[in-house]
């Protein structure tokens, strides 16, 4: 799907190293050359690069051994169900390599995130497309059984990298988000993605995490009870004085944006509620009304 | 005529005898008593079928890699261990690492994984550093609580940590890092653990049901 021709200066690269394709080895460092670093989070740095194999552009995601650790388990977690998924809407991982300070994941290259794509259009996202590509995503998660080790993670877990059609445009627009995912908060993450996509800011935006973003959660869903949450008083950790009662609110309240886009409502407060056997699940939530202005071929991309 | 000793226990309509082990919550030294089944069956086929198999990877081998200061003795590959042994290696590391049993039925997954993958034999000589490395990466990937590669170290005393980071390596590349587990897979495995300890005499401890333990198994 990466063209060379849309940009002259990587072209430029790809013709300046000129290898002996022969006896590049896959899972080898010398097979990967580093070209300037795309951004750097607390586990891991991404890196743009070139392969030695065949000559295509990669994203090198260099995550940092602890000695005393060992493979970081989220790390082997996200190796492996990145192996499994293999679909049009999430990105390939060509290659592994492993020394004794570094593991890398090598990725086919993207040409932006999410995150600046929302920058680059205000307002201008066409959101049904958006929306469908997350929710397939989804998909080969449930049917291939990844649930039980999914479940005992309530760690982030996953950079799912999504390539996203916009018809308005007639072009491939590969975007890259980066989600966090036990399969239970999956539909959350991708319902906060969903609100910000609309209003342009974050919903639950907190500066720091525990305590301050349950109360931003809770502000917006309401804090749940026994009654919109059966068995929650039994779950690890629950704390009845931990918050105040709140009643929740309508999602329009918050975002006034939502209010302009038919039916975005109802779907992004199903995907948002609180007890995961109330959540919306991906089958229906691909049947729901918000998507009805989409032609049916979409269904069906690969 | 006295019906002579049972050797079994069986339920009748006024008692049920039942074992507190469920697939989802499976009892602990039960378990780890059962995968020392067929750790042992694999080792005996190997020293029946191919005494000399060379079908082993120099970083599973305790010679060029051992697990205690001890010197180890020139025919460490002849001596295979019978099935307490294994089970004491096994019961050492999860009790001391505080591992469950879950996570002792998807170290048997990996095991019997590395073995097809790599096309490798389990023998005398590997057996230890091969379950090692699978009861490392079972609990690292399955337990919330990651125990981290150092803590084996407070376990078996003469290991390094660098040892043990090599070993991680080479496991995970030879299992192409496919941890998964699907439930299916989960509950064949828990199953065919359960049918092995039957058929070895093994069995899951038999207890009359009372109201107390259907509760606490529900």
């Amino acid at each position: 799907p990466w063209s060379f021709t849309d940009s002259f200066q990587e072209q430029d690269i790809v013709v300046r190293f000129k290898w002996q394709r022969q006896g590049i080895p896959f899972g080898a460092a010398t097979s990967y050359v580093h070209l300037e670093k795309l951004c750097e989070g607390s586990c891991a740095t991404v890196y743009k690069g070139i392969s030695r194999i065949n000559r295509q552009l990669v994203a090198l995601k260099v995550i940092k051994l602890e000695a005393e650790e060992g493979v970081p388990f989220t790390a082997i977690r996200e190796a492996s169900l990145l192996k499994c998924l293999k679909h049009a809407n999430i990105v390939l991982l060509h290659d592994i390599i492993q020394t004794k300070k570094t593991l890398t994941f090598v990725f086919e290259y993207m040409h932006t995130d999410l995150a600046q794509y929302m920058g680059q259009h205000p307002g201008g996202l066409h959101l049904c497309n958006v929306m469908v590509s997350s929710l397939e995503d989804s998909y080969p998660l449930r049917h291939e059984g990844y649930f039980p080790l999914c479940m005992v993670t309530a760690n982030y877990l996953l950079v799912f990298i999504y390539s996203i059609y916009d018809k308005n445009f007639g072009e491939n627009l590969p975007l890259m988000m980066k989600l966090p995912l036990s399969l239970q908060a999956f539909f959350q993450s991708a319902g906060c993605i969903f609100v910000e996509m609309i209003q342009g800011q974050p919903i639950f935006a907190a500066t720091s995490g525990g305590h301050e973003q349950l109360e931003k959660i809770w502000a917006v869903l309401g804090v749940p009870t026994e009654d919109t949450w059966p068995g929650l008083s039994k779950l690890p950790n629950y704390n009845p004085e931990l918050v105040a009662s709140r009643r929740p609110q309508r999602l329009r309240v918050i975002c006034d944006r939502m209010s302009r886009v038919p039916a975005a409502e109802n779907l992004a407060s199903r995907m948002l509620t609180a007890f995961p056997r109330g959540r919306i699940s991906a089958q229906d939530a691909l049947l729901h009304g918000f998507f009805s202005p989409l032609p049916p071929q979409l269904y069906q991309v690969p | 005529v006295s019906p002579g000793q049972l050797t079994k226990k069986y339920s009748s309509c006024s008692t049920i005898f039942i074992d507190d082990s469920t697939v989802s919550q499976p009892n602990l030294r039960s378990t780890i008593k059962c995968i020392a089944l067929p750790i042992n069956l694999w080792l005996n086929q190997i020293l029946l079928f191919c005494r000399d198999s060379d079908r082993s990877l120099d970083i599973f081998d305790e010679k060029s890699h051992p697990l205690t200061r001890e010197e180890v003795p020139d025919d460490y590959y002849k001596h295979d261990p019978d099935h307490k042994h294994i089970y004491r290696f096994v019961r050492t590391l999860f009790s001391a690492a505080q591992l469950t049993a879950e996570c002792a039925i998807v170290t048997l997954v990996y095991l019997e994984r590395l073995l097809t993958y790599a096309e490798i034999d389990i023998c005398p000589s590997n057996w230890k550093r091969i379950v090692l490395g699978a009861i490392l990466l079972a609990s690292k990937v399955w337990d919330d609580q990651a125990v981290w590669n150092v803590d084996y170290c407070q376990i078996l005393k003469d290991i390094t940590v660098e040892d043990m980071n090599e070993m991680e390596r080479h496991f995970l590349e030879l299992l192409q890092f496919n941890i998964n587990v699907p439930a299916s897979v989960y509950a064949k495995y828990y199953f065919d653990l359960r049918s092995l300890a039957d058929d070895n005499n093994l069995s899951f401890l038999l207890e009359p049901l009372s109201k107390e333990r259907a509760q606490k198994l529900e």
